[in-house]
């Protein structure tokens, strides 16, 4: 068997890219952001100053900022009316503006999965642009677009006020079964708009780096480790102006949950600078053993309320690891790829409080 | 001096870098695409590259980790499932023991990320588990897993290959 798989991998080699024009490719693309770099800055600074003022740039505000929606992210205006028999709310989510609700299902009384739902701005459909396969339908008198990808299926509809609204579900026998449509277009049509229930994170910031604000909330509440969720509660940083993860994509959670992908949010796209706070179920000593070998470094830090801490930087990004806040919760400060310096995550760790 | 250490270490492993881009996504243009997107940022973040221990395996677990998250493209293109088949007794297919590398290589797109990302590092980069595991930043056991979920979906059934292992030739 290993060697079966061996010889398929090196039977494909062949497939890689030449390497002189992807090398131009990449060239050609450093140059590029550095001339967009010089030509935006000067109207980004300006700008920024008239549009975010001084609630932006204090830094010990916490702003949660209005999303592309029009709702608060610690907010979701979302809601299921009509579900599968013993659908469970398993996780809510506001970043940058892209609400979602994902319900599962028990596996052995249907063969649906998960049904996530959800709304984002803007006009175009998660597949537009793209090679997807898509058909056009008319669902409550709203233009619509249904997809099919393997065991997804996928229902998205155009509402007026240049809003998405989305179902995709998820299933262990076929997407392309007519009942999937029929179960999508009955919970689409059945969507509440109206809502402003509280996305439920677990803890709250007192203080957020200068130039950052809170874009994003993601909550878990059935957390089974290296599955669907690795942290309870999540909260994105990000500067207001930074754009989320595009409606090219994913629609979000259910296709995570129906491959058992990785659930960390999207970073902002045009951010260089970012940060999330999320809840922890995975021991520090798990973790510990892969992060004790390079390039991963791991150093003791200073004490966080009382809790031992440790400083993890990996390629790319530099985490604060706060151990056991509650009991079999840790809160970990990522960097993510940005600049926020370590003393800065202190700050934002010092400034938590648990809320449960 | 910094910019030309990094098209020098471009040049240099730009080649194994796609081929194993490929690996992890099946595909030329989507590999292209992984590529230039973490050399971009590696360039960005050079000078700590540069003074890594192992740059390119720096820059190897930057692109594991952009492949596992990464959502445009790829999202749309290869939204899989996985039948968990782990709980269940894997079906022996005496078929499979000789199904040609397409086969195989169609079957490996199916897979979920990190399920895949574990086989190439496994039998391709030939990575022990505790390396993999500092790859993809998770436990020995997590990656156990992956590699079991992934090789019960293939239906390469361990028993059944030792078995045939066992038979005279």
């Amino acid at each position: 068997m290993t060697q079966q798989l061996r010889d398929t991998f090196v039977a494909h080699e062949h497939l890689a890219p030449d390497a002189d024009l992807a090398l131009e490719g990449i060239q050609t693309r450093i140059r590029t952001r550095r001339r967009s770099r010089i030509a935006v800055s000067g109207a980004v600074v300006a700008v920024a100053g008239v549009v975010a003022g001084a609630a932006v740039l204090l830094g010990t505000r916490v702003d949660h900022n209005a999303t592309g929606a029009g709702q608060s992210p610690d907010l979701v205006s979302i809601a299921a009316g009509w579900l599968p028999a013993n659908a469970r709310l398993d996780r809510t989510t506001n970043e940058f503006g892209y609400q979602t609700r994902v319900y599962v299902t028990p596996q052995d009384t249907s063969p649906i999965r998960s049904i996530s739902i959800g709304l984002h701005p803007g006009d175009a459909l998660p597949w537009d642009g793209t090679d997807q396969p898509s058909r056009d339908l008319t669902v409550g008198g709203h233009p619509a677009s249904e997809s099919i990808v393997e065991q997804l299926y996928m229902l998205a509809m155009r509402l007026t006020d240049h809003q998405i609204a989305t179902v995709e579900i998820g299933t262990s026998g076929s997407s392309a079964d007519p009942a999937m449509r029929d179960t999508a277009i009955r919970v689409l049509t059945s969507m509440r708009f109206d809502r402003h229930d509280p996305v439920g994170s677990q803890f709250t910031l007192t203080y957020v780096p200068n130039g950052l604000t809170v874009r994003g909330l993601d909550r878990c509440y059935n957390v089974d480790p290296g599955t669907t969720c690795g942290s309870t509660s999540t909260t994105t940083l990000a500067p207001p102006s930074a754009v989320g993860p595009q409606v090219r994509g994913s629609l979000g959670k259910a296709s995570d949950i129906v491959t058992g992908g990785s659930t960390v949010p999207a970073w902002p796209t045009q951010s260089s600078r970012s940060a999330t706070v999320s809840a922890s179920i995975t021991p520090w000593r798990s973790m510990q053993k892969s992060w004790s070998q390079s390039p991963f470094t791991t150093e003791p830090g200073r004490p966080v309320d009382g809790h031992r801490t440790w400083v993890v930087t990996s390629p790319g990004q530099t985490a604060l690891w706060i151990d056991n806040l509650r009991p079999g919760t840790s809160i970990v400060v990522d960097s993510g790829p940005g600049l926020t310096s370590l003393d800065e995550m202190y700050r934002v760790a010092d400034g938590l409080h648990w809320t449960g | 001096m910094s910019r030309a250490t990094f098209e020098e270490f471009a040049r240099q492993e730009l080649p194994g870098l796609l081929r194993y881009g490929v690996m992890l996504t099946g595909d030329r243009e989507l590999a292209q695409d992984l590529v230039q997107d973490v050399m971009i940022k590696a360039h960005s973040h050079w000078r700590r590259i540069e003074a890594a221990d192992h740059p390119r395996l720096y820059v190897k677990t930057m692109l594991t980790r952009t492949f596992i998250s990464w959502r445009r493209r790829w999202a749309v293109r290869n939204i899989t499932l996985s039948d968990d088949p782990v709980d269940g007794e894997p079906e022996v297919d005496h078929a499979l023991s000789i199904v040609d590398r397409d086969d195989v290589w169609q079957r490996l797109a199916t897979l979920p990320r990190q399920q895949r990302a574990v086989l190439v590092l496994r039998y391709y980069e030939q990575l022990t588990d505790p390396e993999i595991a500092t790859m993809l930043g998770c436990t020995d056991g997590t990656v156990r897993g992956y590699a079991s979920r992934a090789l019960a979906t293939l239906r390469l059934d361990i028993t059944a290959e030792l078995s045939n292992a066992k038979e005279p030739t």
